[in-house]
């Protein structure tokens, strides 16, 4: 790896600790790969493949994304890190719990931070003896199950009810009244799908109606409110891809599209694709995510998945290592762990995402020197076929940034180096997670793609930042804060009893808050919260409901007199339902007018 | 004095479940024809048990298998059974096609002349086809799939595409007296083109239950799994002997090298349903499942008459089914000791709650004395004597036939009471809707609810639902108007451009619910034990609000 490789300051304006925080997770994403370099003996960039190989590669007659997920076919076989260490490479939710906790921690002066290293790979995760006992049955579900976090939190932390670094948060955490107010729509008055649907069987078919109504509308807002009511699961998709603003309204389809190939954004998938030449071209390169999935949007996942097969990287082994636990493993998700990976491969080497995202991610590496020249080569190749969204970022190939260079700056108003890897966001252990549930709705993984692009791109990029911004729609740091004063709101008993046990209860709740749930509830359950995530345009549901699966749980967790009994107490959530728990910790005993 | 159990396999899910109902253990105790009140025999204890005409069972006693269940579960006298049932059909009238539910299916080497000349004749159709589109035939015909009658777990199943391959069936070598039974085979038309999911071939096992044959009963079970093959599908003809892309019993695909002992390559049918629903869509899901309930009860209609209905016994089958590219399930197979050998956590829980339900549906009312409460679902401790005849759900099982006149009178006074109450409840709701017209300004909103009632989607199949739906929509108009304004619907949210009844417009997605009353009735800050009850996914409440009593709605709480 290179001797340095600056990072681009995104958000100059970051309170101290989460500044430092920041620090330490940017030297540990640099760590990781290091011992990944060494472990896999893998370059960052390994050397491209031949134009012959290529051929040879595509003769079978596969498509290139249906190459790019295998895990060891003919085109690459992905070296296997020893199943200890599967799927740690990533920076994962318990590196943020403790550069949280040392970040903010009174104890550590800032010069002591800077001496600190961080924890090698081997010494994470499922290395201590409690936490291969308690791993062992939350195996597959994402949950943390490993208790690596807690020994690495510092010692002065035992007693306090929040991580420290959360405390400079430039907004006051919100009440329960005022979340009240927010969540109004989930009122238990209301019928939701994911409640009332179970026990009133006509109720699914009308909402069915409903949804198509509201489809054919093809308003935003409207979709947006048919969301927080809940999707039935046929139609989801088309739902979603309307209340996201990615299926062009009927309208104006009509107006762009010069040809009368592309009627309507109608019914199921890609109607409007037929006249994506046309109308797609002038439309598209507006946001570039605003035309429904068509024609050349699977194109353009092609050509990534094409690149994928030509340009291997190093943090491909990485991705790779995540989705075999997280999805290959999962007895809800094996069968599309091909896909998967091949949708997070696709996604790393987008160049359209890092001027999309909401929230600034964590570090983004740029390519700099021999890494670069390579980078920018295959880049100008790839863009040289897309849709010349990339023009901007290949004039600035030339101009190479020296090491230790100061911020990047705003990359509006300054040519930007391209990042490593090109989408600018550095994968983060369960982003599989975030994929998967997608393939429940989307049979192919061109469409899945788009979806989840849209999804990082507005909500999850946001559970993978330190940006400081709060509610209505918070980051992480934000998340975290809300669920921590939530919690001490609804139950101070619970929270003192953790803290007793030395456990912060914020990090009881990054597991599941940094995959959105996913792998820990039931597929259904999950898309239901993401029903609410989009329908609400908030991540606040996340916080929520971690609140109030501890108080659900909380006479077993209070009974808990070890905190790995705690986190076994909390390994299997699978029987709990997301919209009556959100339900019931908001109203509690309303409904008794009715 | 409890109940009595015997049990000739060893199997954890069977014993633990007997166990936990505090229920006696009799099975290592001397053989004695009157020592028992439940026996879970294997095959051979079942032929022994019926073979010895001194034999009576007592009106108490219980046995898992009927008598001559193989008419069922063997794979040539199913096939004949079906043939017989699809020629009846015929004579009666009826529409055969409807019986399409196997693949074309030969028994060897009875049918071989039969089956030569359908190969040939396939064969011939391939070729026509292959020259039209110019495309080379590859030398082989249509794939074929040979297996052994009365053999399981894919022992001695093979891939054929050329009639030479079984010359030895063909009759000739031997006159069929020196043959053993052992060696019949039936060989059936290949499903070449099976739904795929990630690529890879599945089949579905589900498991169904049947109390009695004349008249038929029959329960599904919403549990069952599809079994994965670890390597993906390919119609590639050299892939033809790869078992491991073609056979998808657990038996062959644990030895894979793919195989992941975390799921074992199973995956429930409630996700496969989701899946399909959310791909296919939900119209297409339905009928996919409806089509496999279809499958079933014409398979056990076939082999109605001919096995013996014997009221002591009662049977868990195992079926085996394959779905094809255009969501059409095919019968494969029927097992009559499907697996209870577990594999995996969730394959032990899965096959536990079988297990449990089947135990609950055979158990008669006078059992549930001697029984552990806290092993028996809630609503079977408190059940109306009237109404334990004629459960519709039991756990998982849910009632998919029941031809018994005594069932039939039954459903008929309740849909009677049902439409009492319905005609009342409309009467009600327009009653109240034309007091809610004066009131609210809103009356257009709510105008005729009792009317629209009549012509919302389901108002046929659930007229008691729908009525209180109206009567609810036509009670509640300022709340209605309220959340209308309060989202902003757009300009475009005139009732035209729904298209869908007015009446159903109050329920899309703000129709204030009835009867949650006593759901979440907990002190603030503590969780109750009805928010506990409707928190945590039930186990017991089914898809159907089936035996809504009295056509009142039912408080969520008690579903």
């Amino acid at each position: 790896m290179d001797a340095a490789v600056p990072y681009a300051d995104t958000e100059p304006r970051l309170p101290e600790p989460l500044c430092a925080a920041r620090t330490l997770l940017q030297r540990a994403v640099l760590q990781r790969l290091r011992e990944l370099q060494l472990m896999v003996e893998w370059p960052l960039l390994r050397p491209p493949c031949t134009a012959a190989q290529m051929e040879r590669l595509l003769a079978g007659g596969l498509r290139p994304s249906e190459l790019a997920g295998v895990r060891n076919g003919p085109p690459l076989e992905y070296p296997r890190l020893p199943p200890s260490l599967q799927g740690l490479c990533l920076l994962g939710p318990m590196d943020f719990a403790v550069a949280l906790a040392t970040a903010g921690a009174p104890s550590l002066p800032q010069q002591q931070l800077a001496k600190l290293d961080w924890m090698p790979l081997s010494q994470t995760g499922r290395g201590g003896v409690a936490g291969s006992a308690v791993g062992g049955s939350g195996g597959g579900t994402g949950q943390e199950g490993a208790l690596g976090w807690v020994s690495a939190l510092p010692r002065s932390l035992g007693h306090m009810p929040g991580l420290p670094a959360l405390a400079v948060l430039p907004w006051p955490a919100p009440k329960l009244s005022w979340l009240r107010g927010f969540f109004r729509d989930l009122n238990p008055k209301q019928r939701h799908v994911g409640v009332d649907d179970r026990s009133l069987p006509w109720f699914r078919d009308v909402k069915v109606a409903a949804a198509r109504a509201v489809v054919s509308e093809g308003s935003v807002r409207g979709a947006a409110t048919f969301n927080v009511f809940g999707v039935p699961h046929g139609v989801r998709a088309a739902v979603w891809e309307t209340a996201l603003g990615l299926r062009r309204p009927m309208l104006v389809a009509a107006i762009t599209a010069a040809g009368p190939t592309s009627q309507a954004a109608g019914e199921n998938g890609g109607a409007s694709g037929g006249g994506g030449g046309g109308g797609g071209g002038s439309c598209g390169t507006g946001s570039g995510l605003d035309s429904s999935f068509g024609a050349d949007d699977a194109a353009r996942f092609e050509r990534l998945c094409t690149q994928v097969l030509e340009q291997p990287l190093l943090l491909d082994v990485a991705v790779s290592e995540d989705v075999g636990p997280m999805v290959g493993d999962s007895e809800a998700f094996f069968l599309f762990e091909e896909s998967v990976r091949a949708v997070l491969l696709a996604f790393q080497r987008d160049m359209n995402i890092a001027k999309h995202l909401s929230a600034p991610p964590l570090a983004q590496l740029h390519a700099t020197n021999a890494v670069h020249a390579v980078l920018a080569a295959t880049s100008t190749t790839a863009a040289a076929a897309a849709t010349r969204d990339g023009g901007r970022d290949t004039t600035a190939a030339g101009q190479t940034k020296t090491a230790g260079d100061g911020p990047g700056g705003r990359k509006d108003h300054q040519p930007v180096l391209p990042y490593y890897p090109a989408s600018g966001v550095l994968p983060f252990r369960g982003v599989s997670l975030l994929v998967a549930p997608l393939c429940y709705m989307y049979d192919s993984p061109s469409s899945s793609y788009q979806m989840f692009r849209a999804l990082y791109c507005r909500y999850w990029s946001k559970l993978h930042s330190l940006s400081a911004c709060g509610p209505p729609s918070p980051a992480l740091p934000g998340l975290l804060r809300v669920f921590e004063a939530l919690l001490q709101e609804l139950d101070p008993q619970l929270v003192t009893h953790l803290c007793r046990l030395g456990l912060l209860p914020a990090t009881l709740a990054l597991p599941w808050i940094t995959t959105a749930f996913s792998g820990a509830l039931p597929v259904q359950e999950v898309l239901l919260l993401w029903d609410r995530i989009i329908g609400l345009d908030s991540l606040l549901p996340l916080p929520l409901l971690a609140a109030a699966v501890l108080c659900f749980r909380r006479h077993v967790l209070l009974s808990c007199t070890s905190p790995s009994e705690v986190v076994s107490a909390l390994s299997d959530i699978t029987q709990l339902r997301a919209v009556p728990l959100l339900q019931a910790v908001l109203f509690p005993g309303s409904g008794s007018d009715g | 004095m409890g109940v009595r159990w015997k049990c000739d396999l060893d199997k954890p899910v069977l014993i633990s479940n007997f166990r936990r109902r505090g229920w006696i253990d009799v099975t290592s105790e001397e053989d004695d024809t009157d020592g028992w009140d439940l026996w879970w025999a294997n095959v051979q204890n079942i032929k022994a048990l019926f073979a010895d005409v001194l034999t009576r069972l007592q009106p108490h006693q219980r046995v898992n298998h009927f008598p001559n269940h193989y008419e069922l579960t063997r794979k040539d006298l199913m096939v004949k059974n079906i043939k017989r049932y699809q020629k009846q059909i015929k004579r009666e009238g009826g529409n055969p096609d409807d019986l399409d539910i196997i693949p074309t299916t030969f028994v060897l080497p009875q049918d071989y002349m039969l089956f030569a000349e359908e190969f040939r004749r396939c064969f011939q159709q391939q070729h026509q086809q292959a020259g039209c589109a110019g495309v080379s035939g590859g030398g082989g015909g249509a794939t074929w799939i040979m297996k052994p009658s009365s053999r399981s777990q894919g022992k001695g199943i093979f891939l054929i595409n050329k009639l030479s391959q079984i010359k030895q069936w063909s009759g000739a070598s031997l006159p069929p007296a020196l043959r053993s039974g052992a060696d019949n085979y039936v060989v059936s038309r290949y499903i070449d083109n099976p739904l795929l999911i990630g690529g890879k071939k599945f089949d579905m096992r589900i498991y169904v239950v049947v109390t009695s044959f004349k008249p038929l009963k029959v329960y599904m079970s919403r549990l069952g799994f599809g079994r994965f093959c670890n390597v993906k599908y390919s119609a590639e003809v050299g892939e033809l002997c790869n078992e491991f892309m073609h056979l998808t019993n657990v038996a062959i695909q644990q030895h894979g090298e793919d195989y992941n002992e975390q799921h074992g390559n199973k995956w429930p049918l409630e996700l496969m349903r989701l899946y399909l629903e959310g791909t296919r869509g939900v119209e297409a899901a339905d009928r996919l499942f409806a089509d496999i309930e279809g499958v079933i009860l014409k398979s056990l209609r076939a082999c109605q008459n001919i096995i013996v209905n014997d009221r002591h016994c009662f049977e868990l089958y195992g079926y085996d089914i394959i779905v094809d590219e255009n969501l059409k399930p095919w019968l494969i197979e029927v097992n009559a000791s499907p697996s209870l050998t577990t594999t995996t956590q969730a394959d032990r829980l899965l096959k536990h709650r079988v297990i449990s339900d089947t135990i609950n549906i055979i158990t008669p009312p006078d059992w549930l004395a001697v029984t552990d409460p806290a092993a028996l679902p809630p609503e079977m401790r408190d059940m109306d004597n009237t109404e334990y005849p004629f459960r519709e759900q039991v756990g998982s099982m849910r009632l998919i036939c029941d031809e018994s006149e005594d069932f039939q009178r039954y459903k008929a006074a309740q849909q009677a009471r049902a439409a009492l109450a319905a005609s009342a409840m409309v009467a009600a709701a327009a009653a109240m809707a034309s007091a809610a017209a004066v009131t609210a300004a809103t009356a257009p909103l709510a105008g005729g609810g009792g009317g629209d009632g009549a012509a919302a989607p389901k108002g046929a199949a659930f007229p008691s639902e729908a009525a209180a739906a109206a009567a609810i929509a036509a009670a509640e108009p300022p709340r209605n108007a309220r959340l209308y304004s309060a989202h902003s619907y757009g300009s475009g949210w005139g009732r035209s451009s729904l298209g869908i009844p007015a009446g159903t417009r109050h329920s899309l997605g703000s129709v204030p619910t009835a009867g949650v009353g006593s759901a979440a009735t907990g002190t603030s800050g503590s969780w109750s034990r009805e928010t506990a009850a409707r928190v945590v996914k039930s186990t017991v409440s089914g898809p159907a609000g089936v035996g809504g009593s009295g056509g009142s709605i039912r408080p969520r709480s008690a579903v």
